[in-house]
């Protein structure tokens, strides 16, 4: 009865991915290169694994939680703003990148069919590579990370469209212009239903419904959750795809004030289902035929990573946002999909290409992620070196972006935490003396009294304290009676070097406080009893 | 994909329903889970067993990383005792029950075990939710929750291989201290030295706790024992601060979502239903429900426990476990079980957890406090004496507040159910007596109505009302700390001390002089 293989193999995943991190962390090899590799090396290489159902289910909830991760990070007013330049620059990316690399596929001597599958799996960028990068080096929110969003929602529409064609073209319909419109509608048409319903439970259901659950944060995630699970479900039934139903149950949730929360639950999530992902993704290459084919290989994979980033440039230098934002932009785009893959394996099933196309493919994607993965990482150097070289010029960008906001900068405020009755007396007391204040806690009902900038969430976590601006603070001070927490954020401090002084309210989390090194202790009772002595004097209770 | 999200929206009204009913989310989602498996919808049974097989897993981490036995330390031996206790005798009257409803000797082991464990994510939720953590019996039932983590833990690998022979069975159980060996190795020397290391950046982090978990399950499947115990172990090596923190905040989003999924699941096991398993389950909760707030008081009290403090304890650890399911789970895969008796067993933890916070609350205690033939009260008192101070649970905080009355001259008289405190005054000759400060009947007995003063440090508003009624025209000085409570207890006469303000102060001036300090050394800029 007892059937241990997907503990074995997601053990084995797990273990071999974190030994190849920690080295890939000593080369500075972004990690999702690190986790092709390990599925590479599970793979290909050694056929330790085979990607069974399980897998494929754990790195399907990958993708779905990624993106309702991203859209709970992008507001609705941030992405309006992008919407034309997304689909300017994805369409036209599109019809650019397919001409191109059909023309080069006729060159390199490849079949029409086999040109056209070629050309349209290089169309295709990687949503979730990009994405993920974006996350980690934590500019999904800067100006360029949000257009790069919204062009690739716009690809995943087209990618739909053509995967819809693909279906059409292996069917027995004919090829006409109907069926091509008929599956390009219907793509569209789904797209703006499921909107629909995003934004009106946005707007009157979601609100009300997640303000009774935050009394939970447990329950809340879990509904979270759930939302975009019935979602995807949803995307599914329109026949779009997984990425677009759970972005816009994101996005749907974002506006709440409780979004942050959720964000912070789903994270760890997605690091793990996502590791799986690339993992799998990587065990699933089919690199063995690909010897034959390494010189038109290397030919498409150049073509992607500069062909790709160009005719970016080109598009968006024309809607007036700095170099800077064109090139950074840009270079996201630098790489092939998974889907890309799944595209090539349709068209083998089809009989349409053989097997040779397909590691074509694989090896394509292989090279153009791992390189892209760098060159996203590094963007900012990347600009630098490509700046001085004068070639940017050519663009003609506009040398600054349109209305970037400024960043409200805190500096020398102290972050104060728990709002019990000792945390709102401090604040009162320290906004009253003209102290930059910041409040923290986890119940939104306790925050509404509080006259100082609030944050609401969980202090322990590393994200709601960079909110609060603990790198530029002065102090940080805790009232809270949790011991772990307290202990949690003087270790935060410490790491951080900013003085913190935490309610020491028993003598028994003294001892830990001292330890970790804290600048000074509330000791609510010692001074409650004081003052009990001091009021017994002044009634005269007891001699003076 | 479809049954992943099935089984979500199920969980997701779960919640819902345990928040509406105010009762812990673990009985509703089995419940949840049960509806679904009879409704049929409930899919692969592959996909459920590999959600089971996973929620098991990161369950028993992460009731492992809880483990801390520093958080206990000074009342171990109360843990000790109060933990074996229900544990032997639980287990005994279990048994016999079992055997009584004609069961064989290994699954009547396999329910006694079931039976005698308490439920920490249950207690641990109520004693947040009331803030008890830190009251002397609440770090006591932490350390019996603890204790009977460990002892299931131990004894389910022996049980596992139990077919195999007892030699096997010893075998198993000494390669499980050996692998709680490498785990203590780990918790005291290797984590403490990569935590700074390598855990800069979240992602990282997760990925090597969840390489630590898995392999130490693997360990255990190569060794031939059971998986949680493998779990579990990895949780413990876990536990240290403040790599318990990290692991923690990044894993508990994890956890939270395959254990409802878990949950659920598990639900849907119980399949099998008739009268027979309704009245073997009541039965068994019946068992459960009754036995262990007796026990717990009787060897509580003997232990040192006030009979308030006893009696809540008992109380709180009156129902069954979430790893007496991942026990009766593990005996139905290998087969030592049947079907009936899981469902039994899912049905007896649904039944006691549901009924958990309503069982724990304080007029179930005052009613029994007050049914209690013999309770600890201190009868030997000398009642002519007129106490001109009457102090209420003051703790060891309070020394300065007694040292200044004592030094004054005053006749005081110290009420505390913290047994070490008591003892100490004892040696130093200050009148004392161990016992739950709002009990009238020991207010009567310290002649509170009779006093100057009284001095209150209890904590919860409604024993300061007690108090303040036991002491007739008598002022009361209650330790306050937040407003609402200041004015409520204003209104009922006391002469409440708010310790936030007391402390604002304090923090305030400290605040002053620090920032000077600072601006003087030049660390920053007058304003």
């Amino acid at each position: 009865m007892e059937d241990f293989s997907l503990i074995f193999d997601l053990g084995i995943i797990i273990v071999a991915a974190a030994t190849l991190a920690l080295l890939a962390r000593l080369i500075k090899m972004p990690t999702i290169v690190a986790y092709i590799v390990t599925g590479l090396v599970l793979g290909p290489l050694t056929g330790v694994i085979e990607v069974g159902e399980a897998i494929d289910i754990i790195s399907e909830l990958g993708i779905a939680l990624l993106l309702f991760l991203v859209g709970l990070e992008l507001s609705l007013e941030k992405i309006k703003d992008v919407g034309r330049v997304a689909v300017a620059a994805g369409i036209g990316q599109v019809v650019f990148t397919a001409l191109g690399g059909f023309g080069l596929s006729m060159v390199l001597g490849f079949g029409v069919v086999e040109a056209i599958f070629v050309s349209v799996a290089l169309t295709f960028s990687s949503t979730v590579v990009v994405v993920k990068l974006l996350s980690e080096k934590a500019e999904i929110n800067a100006l360029y990370g949000r257009i790069a969003v919204g062009i690739f929602l716009v690809q995943d529409i087209v990618v739909i469209a053509a995967l819809t064609f693909l279906a059409g073209l292996a069917g027995p319909e004919d090829l006409g212009f109907s069926s091509v419109a008929m599956g390009i509608g219907k793509a569209f048409g789904g797209m703006f239903l499921l909107l629909a319903i995003a934004l009106l439970a946005s707007r009157y259901v979601l609100p009300p419904l997640f303000r009774w659950l935050s009394r939970s944060l447990e329950s809340m995630f879990i509904w979270g959750l759930t939302w975009c699970f019935a979602l995807v479900l949803a995307a599914e039934v329109l026949e779009l795809s997984v990425e677009i139903g759970a972005f816009l149950a994101g996005i749907s949730l974002a506006q709440l004030p409780f979004s942050h929360e959720l964000r912070r639950r789903v994270h760890p999530l997605v690091n793990f289902f996502i590791a799986i992902f690339f993992v799998s993704l990587g065990i699933q290459m089919e690199v063995s035929a690909a010897q034959a084919h390494w010189v038109p290989a290397l030919v498409l994979s150049i073509f992607v990573l500069l062909g790709n980033p160009f005719i970016f440039l080109l598009i968006i230098a024309r809607f007036g946002y700095s170099e800077r934002t064109c090139f950074l932009t840009s270079v996201t785009v630098a790489q092939i999909s998974e889907f890309s893959f799944i595209f090539a394996a349709m068209g083998l099933s089809a009989g349409l290409i053989d097997e040779s196309i397909l590691s074509l493919v694989a090896v394509v994607g292989l090279v153009t992620i791992a390189i892209s993965a760098y060159m996203i990482f590094f963007n900012h150097q990347l600009y630098e070196v490509v700046r001085r070289t004068g070639i940017l010029s050519v663009f003609r960008a506009a040398s600054e972006d349109p209305d970037e906001e400024a960043l409200e900068a805190m500096e020398s405020h102290v972050i104060v935490v728990g709002m019990n009755a000792l945390g709102r007396m401090l604040v009162a007391r320290l906004v009253a003396a003209g102290y930059d204040v910041v409040a923290v806690d986890t119940d939104a009902r306790k925050l509404e009294t509080v006259e100082a900038r609030k944050i609401l969430g969980d202090a322990v976590h590393p994200e709601i304290l960079e909110k609060a601006g603990l790198g530029t603070a002065a102090l940080l001070v805790s009232t809270l009676q949790i011991e772990e927490t307290n202990n949690m954020l003087a270790y935060r401090c410490r790491l951080t070097g900013v003085p913190c002084s935490i309610h020491a309210f028993d003598r028994s989390v003294l001892e830990d406080l001292h330890a970790l090194g804290v600048s000074h202790m509330i000791r609510s009772k010692e001074e409650g009893l004081q003052e009990m002595i001091a009021v017994l004097r002044e009634r005269q209770i007891i001699a003076a | 994909m479809i049954e992943i999200a099935v089984i979500l929206a199920c969980a997701a009204v779960a919640f819902a329903v345990a928040q509406v009913l105010k009762v812990p989310p673990v009985p509703v989602l089995l419940v949840a889970g049960f509806g679904l498996g009879h409704s049929g919808l409930s899919g692969d049974p592959e996909i459920l067993y590999d959600i089971l097989l996973l929620g098991v897993g990161f369950l028993l981490f992460y009731v492992g990383t809880e483990l801390n036995p520093e958080r206990v330390k000074q009342y171990r031996s109360v843990a000790l005792r109060l933990g074996f206790a229900q544990f032997i005798v639980l287990g005994l009257i279990g048994t016999g029950v079992a055997l009584l409803f004609a069961h064989d000797l290994l699954t009547a082991a396999y329910i006694a075990l079931a039976l005698a464990a308490s439920s920490t994510l249950v207690v641990v939720r109520i004693l947040q939710q009331r803030r008890q953590m830190f009251e002397p019996f609440g770090r006591t039932v932490i350390g019996v929750l603890l204790l009977q983590d460990s002892i299931v833990v131990l004894l389910l690998p022996f049980l596992y291989r139990l077919e195999d022979g007892l030699a096997a069975a010893l075998v198993a159980v000494a390669l499980t201290v050996g692998m709680a060996g490498i785990a203590y190795v780990m918790l005291r020397w290797i984590v403490p030295w990569a935590v700074e290391r390598l855990f800069a950046d979240d992602e990282y982090l997760l990925l090597v706790v969840l390489a630590v978990l898995f392999l130490f399950l693997g360990a255990t499947y190569f060794l031939n024992l059971p998986i949680v115990t493998g779990a579990f172990i990895a949780g413990v090596a876990l536990s240290s601060f403040p790599a318990s923190g990290f692991v923690r905040l990044q894993f508990s989003p994890l956890s939270d979502f395959f254990t409802s999924l878990f949950f659920i699941v598990l639900g849907t096991l119980a399949t099998a239903t008739s009268v027979d398993i309704l009245l073997e389950a009541l039965a068994f909760s019946a068992v459960v429900l009754v036995v262990t707030p007796i026990l717990v008081t009787l060897v509580g009290e003997r232990s040192g426990l006030s009979s308030r403090a006893a009696i809540e304890s008992g109380l709180l650890l009156s129902q069954t476990s979430e790893i007496s399911l991942v026990l009766a789970l593990n005996a139905f895969f290998a087969g030592s079980i049947s079907q009936d008796v899981l469902s039994t067993l899912i049905l007896v933890t649904a039944i006691t957890m549901m009924l958990a916070p309503f069982i724990s609350t304080d007029a179930v205690t005052w009613f029994l406090m007050r049914k209690h033939p013999f309770p600890h009260r201190p009868y030997h008192l000398d009642l002519s004496v007129r106490n001109q101070v009457v102090l209420l649970g003051v703790g060891r905080h309070g020394m300065a507040l007694l040292e200044t009355l004592l030094f004054a001259g005053y006749d005081i008289m110290v009420v505390d159910d913290d047994v070490a405190l008591i003892d100490d005054l004892q040696r130093n000759d200050v009148p004392c007596i161990r016992g739950e400060a709002s009990d009238p009947a020991i207010l009567k007995r310290v002649g509170a109505d009779r006093a100057d003063v009284v001095i209150s440090m209890i904590r919860r508003p409604k024993d300061n009302l007690k108090i303040l009624r036991a002491s007739g025209d008598t002022p009361v000085l209650v330790r306050v700390f937040e407003e609402e409570d200041e004015q409520m207890l204003k209104e009922a006469g006391a002469i409440p001390i708010s310790f936030s303000r007391a402390a604002a102060e304090d923090f305030l001036q400290w605040f002053e002089e620090w920032r000077r300090n600072r601006v003087e050394t030049g660390e920053i800029a007058a304003d």
